[in-house]
């Protein structure tokens, strides 16, 4: 009887520690996105990440025991990093809003909102909806362009998805952070906001 | 009834675990709710007075409003009151409040013109873009978008289009080809994110007039209605996920197996124990099959978006005239009402 009280209640604190337990969802690193680009912007840019993007994380409960946490932010980073040498000549790391003497602009991206869809039963759609923010800044911290794009993503293995879910969770966000990004990377390259000259006027100061 | 110790600590330990819901109840109070002037939206916010574009709110209905609201036990509850060319005011009210009168103020645009109320434009020709449209076959061991399907959903879509709006605008539509591809591009990537934030009920009642994000979107918009004479943009998106024959199939054997495994094994618990009855499961299987369609309609000269409206279905066959022109009354439904209330 003894036996059996403590395999119940050792059973149930062990539930306890599981039910507080977030996993790490493992995401892909970046690709470079195939984006048409007529022409690059033939000056560099820096990219900001503030501390609220680089923190960002997205937390979704999956059963009574378990949550997954997106890494979102980190992974945000590193899909710019990857991808805005599409756009512009170069991109440096910053740690300001206002360009210092390494870029002419400053872009900042940031997450407006994140809804993936965790399916049951297991074997229907896994989709991701993302919005994300960019602004651009130039020389003299004014903001000279600003574009809110959303990106979708949906993907499953059939039958046998439950068996590979928390890949297809990050299939979903990373094919939706990638339509985002795509979107993205044309909208700087047709905004005739950020065109050299409008660039050089709005940096004089 | 005695209780076993052992299952006396399983319930304790289970409760310590789950822990026990802690839930306020509300309760209801009748409460009227007028604005100056009245034909305002009033929409309930969360136990906070700072409230932004990204706050949820609970739609109560327009002023004047009498009806009963939910109150947490003991608490306030902060209405928020919106009108068109009006700056939103909110209230605290309490269960005794019994009536709150808000008065709202003038809004004024950048050069402190004053805001006229919601109003479609004057449309002749209704320019349709070349909708967004995928049909996803899920299949047994995967799914895929299928492009022919997707094309005659997108034509479907177009003639249902046609079919909904003759009589009432000439309706031509839009291909994303030639000179138009960069204006199409440019204005897809303001009105998804116009679909995906903007609240259709509150649309006709925000202060301002919600406009596309970007001046490249804007252009587009101008330019597309000068080129092809249209005084409005009707855009479309959306997808149909569709089972595949072996998926439907594939989860019909899975389920039947289940409810079998289920019947057999109470079958032979019933048998051992000696039991005349048993219990068994029946699992039925869930398609998730469907169609979503989102729609939005932008005034060409302004980049005013003038209503938006996203709707479910279920798997439509876009060659039958009868399932898409049942989709599109249901869709534009709302932009019916607001072009009889304009034309009394």
């Amino acid at each position: 009887m003894t036996l059996v009280r403590m395999i119940v209640v050792l059973a149930t604190v062990a539930l306890s520690m599981l039910a507080g337990c977030a996993q790490h969802l493992t995401m892909n690193p970046p690709q470079t996105l195939s984006v048409a680009v007529q022409k690059k912007y033939d000056y560099p840019v820096g990219l900001y990440a503030s501390k609220e993007l680089k923190e960002y994380t997205h937390s979704v409960q999956t059963s009574p025991l378990d949550s997954i946490s997106y890494p979102l932010g980190e992974q945000t980073i590193l899909l710019f990093r990857k991808n805005l040498p599409t756009v512009f000549t170069s991109v440096v790391d910053v740690d300001s809003p206002t360009p210092g003497a390494n870029a002419m602009l400053v872009v900042q991206p940031s997450i407006v909102r994140f809804a993936p869809v965790v399916p049951f039963p297991a074997y229907n759609p896994y989709t991701a909806t993302i919005v994300y923010k960019v602004d651009v800044f130039n020389g003299k911290g004014d903001k000279v362009y600003s574009q809110t794009v959303t990106g979708d993503g949906q993907t499953s293995k059939g039958m046998v998805s439950g068996f590979g879910a928390k890949g297809l969770l990050a299939d979903a966000a990373e094919l939706a952070m990638n339509n985002a990004m795509t979107q993205i990377l044309e909208g700087l390259a047709g905004a005739e906001e950020l065109k050299a000259e409008e660039v050089l006027a709005g940096t004089r100061k | 009834m005695k209780m076993s110790s052992d299952l006396v600590v399983l319930m304790v330990c289970t409760v310590s675990f789950v822990g026990i819901p802690m839930i306020a109840a509300a309760k209801k109070y009748p409460l009227r709710v007028i604005s100056e002037p009245s034909g305002a939206l009033v929409s309930v916010l969360p136990a906070v007075a700072a409230v932004s574009a990204e706050t949820a709110r609970t739609v109560a209905g327009e002023t004047p409003l009498e009806k009963d609201f939910d109150f947490p036990e003991g608490n306030t509850i902060w209405l928020e009151v919106e009108k068109r060319g009006y700056v939103p005011g909110t209230a605290e009210v309490k269960p005794e409040t019994g009536s709150v009168t808000i008065k709202l103020e003038k809004a004024k645009g950048n050069n402190g013109e004053e805001i006229g109320a919601y109003a479609l434009p004057a449309i002749k020709r209704l320019l349709v873009v070349a909708p967004e449209f995928d049909v996803i076959k899920r299949g047994f061991a995967g799914e895929e978008v299928a492009l022919d399907e997707s094309a005659t959903a997108k034509d479907g879509l177009i003639k249902g289009i046609q079919a909904h709006f003759a009589g009432r605008y000439e309706v031509a539509p839009i291909q994303a080809s030639g000179d138009d591809v960069q204006w199409v591009n440019s204005l897809w990537r303001d009105a998804r994110t116009a679909m995906e934030m903007t609240d259709p009920i509150r649309l006709k009642y925000f202060s301002y007039p919600p406009r596309l994000e970007t001046k490249g979107g804007r252009k587009a918009a101008r330019g597309l209605g000068s080129n092809h004479k249209g005084e409005a943009l009707l855009l479309l998106s959306g997808k149909m996920n569709r089972e595949t024959a072996g998926m439907v199939m594939g989860k019909i054997g899975l389920f039947a197996a289940g409810t079998a495994a289920s019947y057999s094994s109470g079958y032979a618990n019933a048998l051992s124990r000696g039991d005349t009855f048993f219990v068994y499961t029946v699992y039925i299987p869930h398609f998730s099959q469907g169609t979503l369609v989102k729609a939005m309609l932008v005034d060409c000269w302004t980049g005013e978006i003038l209503w938006i409206n996203k709707g479910v279905w279920g798997v439509i066959d876009f060659t039958d005239t009868g399932d898409v022109n049942r989709l599109a009354e249901e869709l534009f439904s709302g932009l019916r009402q607001k072009e009889k209330e304009e034309s009394r």
